[in-house]
């Protein structure tokens, strides 16, 4: 277990590519950090420089206060998960998790004592005896985990892990990192590009993009406020719908739709010196009116659907809003017809606001809706 | 019930569930035209062995035929194994047979190592430019001649004017050593000058094997504590036995024939008790003394030996390592 200190981490090639900028980020001690982003955002790269596996270009990389730029791999005392598991062919289970403590030199029965522990922590005590190219891919996931867990390392780091499985076994497998995360209590550095994964299994969740970090936050801080519109769109499934709107008088407008919004937001967003603004709503806040009846806060939108998709006890509804396809998920199994007009409510608390220009979220809107609460109050 | 399956929502029996079973048989012809392509690429090497290696095995009833140069090959009378008993009884030829296995051994078993080490100097190289330059420079003395390996020994061995000598002789040594006639200095010349000649060539194939080996093994044996020589020895090397295993067997097949040209250049009045190999004494018995029944004779028996090797050693690696050629 430990504090992990990524001070300023640049990872630049050949000058012109950079890799990674400016990562900076303390991960307290039992933290599980999941570095979420599309392929060649950096994450693994930021992972492989805490490693010890890619040189730092500039910054420092600092575990329980010891700077260790300069140090092997293996002396950093971290123990890392890899996408293909790179357990070694010719060993078998047994020899494939002792390994690490073999080269320390650990004694022979610390070992048995380590590996059996852990391989009955990963229920895999059967398997100790069968070569890699004997096991399924959960099997291989588990022993590499199990490779990780007897070192008793400070910190685990895992470069997307379940990406060579099957939906099912991915789902059973995050579930089980998640409880071993819970009983060992290691701090752990997990890659994905799997927001799902995300999601369901940091503590805190660091998004990024371009080798950038774009937010940093509790998976419900960036679900329920995204930075901007990168990870409005990233966090999320199926992702935000955004639409490009003006401010007016009144509220919001894109064509026909006109969105009246409480004065004290109206005012905050005509504040502002552009006009132009997105609006981003999840897919989940558009719900059938009849649904929404009721809330006083909300506007109505009519629309005709464009595609139906059931997916299981959920339905996603696709239209089309002056040329920008929207989907609504609704938690209903009924049938909807192509063509079909259905009359949409969407709760305007529920609207994120970004700027047209720099994709930025509008911190305004959290100081206007204070405003209002506080007019609310007050009435 | 264990027998029962469920098909489409019903329980059913795996034979009710085979009932439908109607393979799809196809002709020989029929495989062989959808297969075409392939078959026409392969022709030509089937040509090739069957012209080159197939055919000329028929000749091989010369080892038990008596030549003559008007019956040629199939005329001649039987002679049964008389070539053979005529080989083992002769009294210098445990001495061919024992450079052969001498030199061969050299080859197959202590010259092993030198081109698998190189290929793990070359994997430890980081630049591309630089060891594409290495692996050029070393695979150069493959494509010189024996005839041409062996004049530059001669020049930098001979006595008194070769390098070797004349700087023995700046070292205040006797310049004079003809180290090509001496009896004791045959086998470490014919060993260093194959290991020369042939080692970048060899190291081909055990750096090919050595890239293919997944880098995440390395980067996880490095966090696992190990350093350059323990992944060497973890890593590297188990993950080229396969390849290492298969080339020793392949080349096992050759182990009673030391390699003709080598000797038989290097060989001299000095050195000639340890330089004469079977490979050597078919050549002078067969092609240079007309004993052509005898010389088959020789090198069938070569054949054979070399064929029962590979088959055992083949068996024995198939269950030790899991690996072998077939």
């Amino acid at each position: 277990m430990a504090r992990i200190e990524l001070k300023h981490l640049y990872k630049d090639y050949m000058e012109s590519v950079h890799a990674v900028t400016d990562f900076d980020l303390q991960i307290e001690d039992e933290e599980f950090i999941v570095l979420v982003g599309p392929s060649g955002c950096g994450k693994s790269t930021t992972l492989r420089m805490i490693a010890g596996l890619e040189d730092i270009s500039s910054g420092k990389v600092v575990i329980d206060g010891k700077l260790q730029n300069n140090l092997h791999p293996k002396d950093r005392d971290i123990a890392m998960v890899f996408q293909n598991y790179a357990l070694y062919p010719h060993m078998n289970v047994y020899d494939n998790i002792a390994f690490g403590l073999k080269m320390r030199k650990t004694s022979k029965v610390e070992i048995d004592k380590r590996v059996r522990k852990a391989a009955s922590i990963l229920d895999i005590d059967n398997l100790l005896e069968r070569k890699p190219k004997e096991l399924s891919g959960g099997q291989r996931q588990r022993v590499a985990l199990g490779r990780a867990i007897v070192r008793e390392a400070k910190v685990f780091l895992m470069d997307e892990p379940l990406s060579n499985l099957d939906a099912k076994l991915r789902f059973q497998t995050r579930a089980e990192i998640t409880k071993l995360h819970r009983r060992l209590k290691t701090t752990t550095i997990y890659v994905t590009h799997d927001q799902t994964e995300a999601m369901s299994m940091a503590t805190r969740i660091v998004v990024m993009k371009d080798g950038i970090i774009q937010q940093i936050g509790t998976p419900k801080e960036i679900y329920l406020n995204p930075a901007n519109i990168f990870v409005g769109k990233f966090i999320g499934s199926p992702a935000m719908n955004f639409l490009d709107m003006k401010i007016n008088e009144r509220g919001i407008s894109l064509g026909e739709l006109k969105v009246d919004l409480p004065p004290a937001l109206r005012h905050a967003l005509l504040a502002e010196q552009n006009n132009d603004l997105v609006v981003g709503i999840r897919p989940e806040d558009i719900q059938l009116l009849d649904e929404a009846e009721g809330n006083h806060n909300t506007f109505r939108l009519t629309a005709q659907i464009d595609m139906a998709e059931l997916m299981g006890a959920e339905t996603l509804l696709y239209f089309t809003l002056n040329n920008q396809t929207i989907i609504s998920k609704l938690n209903t199994m009924d049938d909807f017809e192509s063509g079909q007009q259905i009359q949409f409510s969407i709760d305007v608390d529920k609207i994120h606001f970004f700027d047209k220009e720099t994709g930025l979220r509008k911190v305004i809107e959290d100081v206007a809706i204070k405003e209002q609460n506080m007019e609310t109050i007050t009435a | 019930m264990e027998n029962l399956v469920v098909h489409n929502g019903i329980l059913k029996t795996r034979q009710e569930l085979e009932l439908h079973y109607n393979p799809v048989k196809d002709s020989f012809w029929t495989r062989i035209t959808k297969h075409k392509v392939f078959y026409i690429m392969l022709f030509p090497c089937l040509l090739f062995f069957l012209v080159f290696s197939y055919w000329p095995m028929g000749g091989l009833v010369l080892a038990f035929k008596e030549y003559g140069f008007n019956t040629g090959i199939f005329g001649g009378d039987w002679v049964g194994l008389q070539y053979f008993e005529k080989f083992f009884s002769d009294p210098r030829s445990s001495l061919y047979i024992n450079n052969t296995i001498i030199i061969s051994i050299l080859k197959l078993f202590i010259a092993l190592p030198f081109p698998i080490l190189l290929a793990l100097m070359f994997n430890e190289v980081q630049s591309n430019k630089l060891r594409g330059t290495f692996q050029s420079i070393s695979y150069l003395p493959y494509f010189i001649s024996w005839v041409v390996v062996v004049g530059l020994m001669n020049q930098l061995l001979a006595p008194n004017t070769g390098l070797i000598n004349q700087m023995i002789e700046a070292f205040g040594g006797d310049g004079s050593t003809f180290f090509m006639m001496e009896e004791g200095l045959f086998f470490p010349l014919a060993f260093i000058s194959y290991v020369w000649k042939g080692i970048g060539w060899d190291s081909i194939i055990y750096y090919a094997a050595i890239v293919a080996i997944a880098p995440t093994l390395y980067e996880a044996a490095s966090i696992d504590g190990a350093g350059k020589i323990r992944q060497v020895w973890h890593v590297t090397l188990p993950g080229i036995a396969a390849t290492i295993i298969i080339l020793f067997i392949l080349s096992l097949g050759d182990i009673l024939s030391s390699g003709f040209d080598q000797v038989y250049l290097m060989q001299n009045p000095g050195n000639a008790d340890v330089s004469e190999t079977i490979d050597t004494y078919i050549v002078r018995t067969g092609l240079q003394g007309g004993q052509f029944g005898y010389a088959t004779a020789i090198g069938l028996m070569q054949g054979i030996a070399g064929l029962i090797i590979t088959i055992i050693v083949n068996k024995i690696t198939s269950k030790k390592f899991g690996t072998s050629l077939w």
